[in-house]
């Protein structure tokens, strides 16, 4: 044992002083062994005993400097500042030093980890050499070098080693070399003294040959950033960073997020959190105050002096300084406000954390032609806009672009940037598709392979050991119900009459935790997607398609893992026995909610599935009177759903989804699982329970929902959801079928977000909506991930499984929770995005339309309404801009506009016309005007009703 | 006569004495494996307040879980203990011990003495006996001897000078396991009504402290002449991303790694002590024994290497 080390290692001993917490110096001594056994990864070479290369012979990445085949060696600072094309598939074969990769870890997070990923992948060829641990390559510090120096000398040594090791143990005589890649001049003189091959960043890049997009895709390097803006200073210096905590410490400062204004690019503020729940908001206002902070920056503010405190302003201001840059003068606001509206306001003094992340937008393509800079507009108003430099101008024109920042000068009026990717022409499908989930920060990447090799091995088959702990019901006539079309089908239900008479019910959902064990790549991946988010026409998984979409999705007549809920309930729908197992079952049908309703209907079926199917369905009417009863609210919204062109996916027509019996069915049995888990799980672990909850709205939330309802002399009461329900069921207005619909879909906007908690952090469990003093999501582990972590808890709970330490950690719990309420956020977010951009698109094959619909909110100057047969809002404004403003009375109270002399109320019915506005590609919208009631100077003629013609050839 | 079977325990033995907390994580604070008769003796730990099982058939006084203090300690600093290519902090991989130099009989006056040196712990230890029970004689046990041990630290051990009175707690803790641990392995009913010194002083910490001084108190224990049943021989293992990492220094102690000691007679493969502070699955508990095990097997072939070495020269000296 020991006598292998005395050959491999040889122990050195590092000696460093490093100053303690309390400021003391205090002497670190540790052991450094260096070895023999650290291989150099390369295919060429014969003289190292490596199991594996990474590295390929013949490394050819085409350059006019480098013509023979080579590996790359980058620094540190090549690697923080141009991860973005080291990322580009056409750089391979690049040799990643410890001390380099060491030095990415402490500097910046984000790098580290897209560091790591492209090392991962097989086809980059990216290498990483222990040279800290290499006899040959280790160096100390010498006295008086400073760590960076030391750092990029070790980086000298080992790419020389490289160098000299594949001349000496090449076998056949190619010539393969090592590049060093730095930006620093210092090093780069001392790298050609001691006669390596090395070149600067941008001269490599742009000598390579087949790509020269690749040129834009480099951040822009200190000495290029001088070029670009004037000498002029525009902006104050900020402080550093040990002078911004000791003015926080004293006082002086404030720290906070900055949220930049979305209407006002003049505007911003600074929400500073304070100690428990007392926050303020610092308003700063102007160029020089805001001094550099970008959306969500972690800044430092500082106070002005009271009499300098101004109101935020109302005007809408968008920063159109086009391609004249610097000369973008400030627009001087009347400061004639109230005291009362002052707020404290602030200016930056400097930033503690940039937040930045690549920025989706379009280029605004600079007047000069042969100008190879250009200012990008991001799609997120709040953004600045970016300057960037690209060749390929003329191709990015009318694209989607993403673009990353790299730094903002004092002396420059826009940040500087540089070009990451394009995706795809503006208003294209999948641009935008892809710019929504990026914009709402959905994880949408391909599953990496650390993440693939996690998947069950095909073909899969259920083994004798898996069947240990699992009951067989695979003799059950199990079924599913689900929406037509859908894949990932996560529940599956059973009834039956047992011999004393009860019913047994069975839920039975996917069993995702067997395939996603705790803590591996694939867990984390699905943990930090929290969510599978839908758009039209598009999925994305959560989990890898082998699994959502095969393995775990109860698809009939295959054998499937599940854990299954199973009741002994009487006739009446009393719940007498509980009982949770994790089994294995073969689905008998998979059934659309129109197929099930079918067979329920059909007295002329008499199978089981079709009689467990009628058994089920008059339990749920009974668990539905049951949970209505006790104060259960059914609240409504419209969902849209489009019919699909097979061949080009647009949307052909629009609907409202239909709700059957059969949808409230698979709700019930869904909702009683839920809780029946959830009290489970509770009460094993009443720490660390993840659980969901819905909190009661305040009062003030529903101010809307009464002013409305008495509008049509309806009263509503909200003192309980019980109260809420009863009046929502008896409020009718005779001659107006759909009120009680809209009522319900005001109601829907007043409530609050449910959200998920874990036991141990909180005290109130309530779910308003649900009316159940305890909930949580069981039902749909593919495309949820609360729902695997419910499973491993209830799986521990019956025995079944193991637990691992984060599952019993309350505040890892808990920050889990947060993101899945970010994602889960974040997805419906996109969802509702996805769902505007194609009736956009809907729209815009349409032509114009004229539309019946109620006015559904009343604004200052504008309302909205309401299509029911799409199920889409817009809004109607009565002081467009270059028209005459009409008399417009607001009365609040009602709340009622007047214009001229009509007057709206809610619920109005209305007559509009439905067009697109796409002046800003950006930022389409559906644009409606009135057509009915007619006002004069207000409402437009209804145009021909030609596109209806269309539209019937269409549905045919 | 006790056979050595019924000393010591193995894996599965010690499995069942674990106490599995409700979310089925272990927390093994001081596994003692005593003879029988140590166990009628002393009450070993009951000093220190934590409650005892009774000692059971097996002789294993198993001490239930005292709150515990070092519980999870985050990665404080942020140091990365294991890299993706398998090399630790100082370079070494996951099973790989720190070198081992050691020298035995490095002091004249004493019966025994050793000196050991695993990686930046260094550790001295001189053993005193057997010889007539010091002190009361009410202590002295009728058919073996008593083993009292000493554990101390000196002041220059760390990288801060400290003063440390004899006595504090954790140096008695110390002690106790050492003890234990020794009685476990030496022959003590060959010497009846007496008593041996073992005496060990850390010169340098860094890292597995207890592992360290019982490896050098061995050597002790050898060089002293006294019958041991085998070597005993320690090690630590800790538990980062799913390996374990053998022999930790103390940068990776310090960095919130779930430790384990353990000591092995390693050619019965039996285990003489085992010590776990902080939290552990319990599906990771056996890869984790089996990795300390494999270490301190590995030990064991340093230590048998040095003790031949010694004998060598000290016969080539006395020209035998």
């Amino acid at each position: 044992f020991q006598s292998k080390y005395d050959k491999t290692l040889f122990s050195d001993e590092l000696t460093r002083l490093t100053k303690t917490r309390s400021g003391g110096v205090m002497k670190i001594v540790r052991e450094h062994y260096l070895r023999d056994d650290i291989w150099c990864g390369s295919e060429a070479c014969s003289g190292c005993k490596q199991e594996s290369t990474v590295l390929q012979t013949d490394a050819c990445m085409e350059s006019s400097l480098c013509s023979y085949p080579h590996y790359l060696v980058p620094d540190t600072n090549v690697v923080l500042h141009q991860i973005d094309v080291l990322e580009d598939p056409v750089i391979r074969n690049v040799i990643i030093l410890q001390t380099v990769l060491q030095e990415v870890r402490h500097r910046s997070a984000p790098v580290y980890k897209r560091l790591k990923d492209v090392l991962h992948e097989k086809e980059k060829h990216f290498y990483t050499f222990t040279n800290e641990h290499h006899r040959e390559t280790f160096i100390d510090r010498e006295p008086g070098e400073s760590a960076n120096d030391r750092n990029d000398r070790a980086i000298r040594v080992a790419a020389k080693w490289y160098s000299q090791h594949l001349k000496t143990f090449e076998c056949d005589k190619d010539g393969l070399k090592v590049v060093l890649l730095t930006n620093d001049q210092g090093n780069k003189q001392k790298a050609e003294e001691s006669g390596l091959l090395v070149y600067k960043c941008e001269e490599y890049i742009k000598s390579l040959i087949a790509n020269p997009e690749l040129v834009d895709r480099l951040a822009l390097s200190n000495d290029d950033k001088n070029e670009i803006g004037s000498s002029k200073v525009l902006f104050p210096e900020h402080l550093p960073l040990s002078r911004i905590q000791a003015g926080i410490k004293c006082g002086s400062f404030l720290q906070g997020t900055f949220r930049a204004s979305r209407d006002n690019y003049l505007e911003a503020t600074v929400f500073v959190q304070g100690e428990g729940d007392d926050s303020t908001e610092v308003l700063l206002q102007g160029l020089q105050n805001l001094n550099r902070a970008v959306h969500q920056d972690v800044v430092a503010v500082q106070l002005l002096p009271r009499s300098q405190w101004v109101a935020p302003s109302s005007v809408v201001l968008q920063d159109e300084g086009a391609a004249k840059d610097d000369d973008v003068e400030e627009e001087e606001e009347e400061k004639a406000v109230t005291e009362a509206a002052r707020k404290p306001t602030g200016k930056v003094v400097g930033i503690i954390k940039r937040n930045w992340r690549p920025f989706c937008g379009m280029l605004n393509v600079s007047q000069i032609k042969e100008s190879t800079r250009h200012l990008f507009t991001p799609a997120d108003r709040r953004v600045p806009r970016i300057r960037i430099e690209t060749r390929q101008a003329s191709t990015l024109a009318g694209h989607r672009i993403m673009v990353a920042i790299d730094g903002w000068p004092k002396d420059s009026r826009y940040p500087n940037g540089h070009f990451v990717r394009s995706l795809g022409s503006a208003g294209e499908k999948d641009t935008e598709q892809e710019v929504l989930l990026l914009e709402h920060d959905v994880p949408h990447q391909a599953f990496s392979q650390a993440v693939l090799s996690f998947l069950p091995k095909m073909p899969w088959a259920i083994t004798p050991e898996d069947m240990v702990r699992r009951e067989d019901l695979r003799h059950l006539s199990v079924c599913s119900v689900d929406p037509p079309g859908c894949t990932d089908i996560d529940d599956a239900l059973h009834c039956r009459e047992l011999e004393n008479g009860n019913l047994e019910v069975g839920v039975h959902i996917a069993d995702v935790s067997h395939f996603i064990r705790p803590s591996n790549a694939l867990d984390k991946e699905a943990a930090s997607r929290g969510t599978t988010v839908y758009l039209c026409g598009k999925r994305i998984d959560m989990v890898p398609e082998l699994l959502s979409s095969n393995l775990c999705s109860l698809r009939s007549n295959v054998e499937r893992f599940a854990f299954s809920c199973i009741w002994e309930m009487n006739h009446k729908a009393e719940v007498l026995k509980t009982r949770f197992t994790k089994s294995a079952i073969n689905s008998k049908a998979s059934l659309t909610y129109a197929e099930a309703q079918m067979r329920i209907d059909d007295t002329n079926m008499n199978d089981e599935i079709t009689k467990s199917l009628r058994g089920l369905n008059k339990l749920a009417k009974t668990l539905k009177r049951q949970r209505i009863d006790k104060g259960a609210l059914t609240l409504s919204s419209l969902e849209v759903r489009f019919h699909m062109d097979s061949e080009t996916h647009d949307p052909i027509d629009l609907q409202t989804k239909e709700l059957m019996e059969t949808n409230s069915m698979v709700e019930e049995f869904m909702l009683l699982a839920n809780i029946s888990v959830a009290q489970k799980i509770y009460d094993e672990f009443s720490e660390c329970a993840l659980l969901r909850k819905h909190p009661a709205p305040p009062p003030s939330n529903y101010d809307i929902l009464l002013k409305a309802a008495k509008s049509k002399d309806v009263e509503i009461h909200t003192d309980s959801a019980k109260a809420l329900a009863d009046s929502l069921d008896g409020a009718k207005v005779d001659g107006f079928p759909y009120f009680n619909t809209l009522l319900r879909i005001l109601a829907t906007r007043c409530m609050m977000q449910a959200v998920y908690f874990c036991s141990g952090m909180d005290s109130d469990f309530h779910h308003y909506g649900l009316a159940s003093p305890i909930y949580t999501h069981f039902t749909s582990p593919i495309r949820r991930y609360a729902d695997i972590i419910v499973h491993r808890l209830l799986a521990v709970a019956i025995g079944a499984d193991s637990t691992y330490p984060d599952l019993m950690d309350k505040h890892k719990q808990s920050a889990l929770c947060n993101n899945l309420n970010y994602r889960h956020k974040m997805s419906q977010y996109a969802q509702r995005a996805s769902v505007a951009f194609h009736t956009q698109l809907f729209f815009k094959s349409r032509g114009i339309l004229n539309e019946e619909g109620y006015v559904l909110f009343v604004r200052k100057n504008a309302i909205i309404v309401l299509i029911p047969k799409f199920g889409l809002e817009g809004t109607v404004f009565f002081d467009t801009k270059g028209k005459t403003v009409p008399n417009l009375v607001f009365d609040e109270e009602g709340p009622t506009l007047s214009v001229e002399q009509h007057i709206f109320c809610i619920f109005d019915k209305v007559k509009v016309t439905i067009t697109l506005d796409d002046s800003n590609v950006q930022h389409q919208k559906i644009r409606m005007s009135l057509i009915e009631p007619v006002i004069t100077g207000v409402s437009v003629p209804a145009p021909d009703a030609e596109p209806q013609a269309k539209k019937l050839k269409l549905d045919n | 006569m006790n056979s050595v079977a019924a000393l010591c325990l193995n894996i599965p033995d010690i499995k069942r004495c674990i106490q599995t907390e409700e979310d089925r994580t272990v927390t093994v604070r001081t596994l003692l494996l005593l003879s029988l008769w140590s166990c009628r003796s002393s009450s070993p730990g009951g000093a220190f307040g934590y409650v005892h099982s009774a000692a059971d058939t097996w002789g294993v006084a198993l001490a239930v879980r005292l709150p515990f203090i070092r519980s999870l300690r985050k990665n404080m600093a942020g140091l990365e203990l294991l890299s993706d290519q398998g090399y630790r902090l100082d370079g070494r991989k996951a099973a790989e011990l720190r070198k081992v130099q050691a020298r035995m009989g490095v002091f004249a006056q004493a019966d025994g003495s050793a000196y050991l040196e695993q990686g930046n712990t260094k550790a001295l230890a001189v053993v005193y006996g057997p010889h007539e029970i010091r002190g009361s004689r009410s202590r002295a046990l009728h058919d073996r001897a008593v083993i009292n041990c000493q554990y101390s630290m000196a002041t220059f051990s760390t990288a801060e000078r400290k003063r440390r009175p004899h006595g504090d707690r954790k140096s008695t803790e110390m002690s106790l396991h050492l003890k234990q641990t020794f009685e476990a392995a030496v022959m003590t009913q060959l010497y009846p009504r007496s008593q041996i010194d073992i005496y060990v002083k850390i010169l340098q910490s860094d890292g597995g402290n207890y592992s360290v001084c019982v490896n050098a108190a061995t050597l002790a224990v050898i060089d002293a002449g006294i019958p041991m049943r085998d070597y005993v021989c320690a090690c630590t293992v800790g538990f980062v991303d799913e390996t374990p990492l053998a022999d930790l220094c103390y940068a990776e102690e310090s960095g919130g790694v779930s430790s384990l000691a353990l000591a092995l007679l390693p050619r019965g493969g039996q285990i003489a002590l085992l010590q776990m502070d902080a939290r552990l699955h319990q599906d990771h508990l056996e890869a984790l024994i089996e990795a300390a095990m494999t270490a301190c097997k590995g030990v064991s072939k340093v230590l048998d290497e040095v003790v031949r070495q010694h004998l060598q020269e000290v016969s080539s000296l006395t020209g035998e």
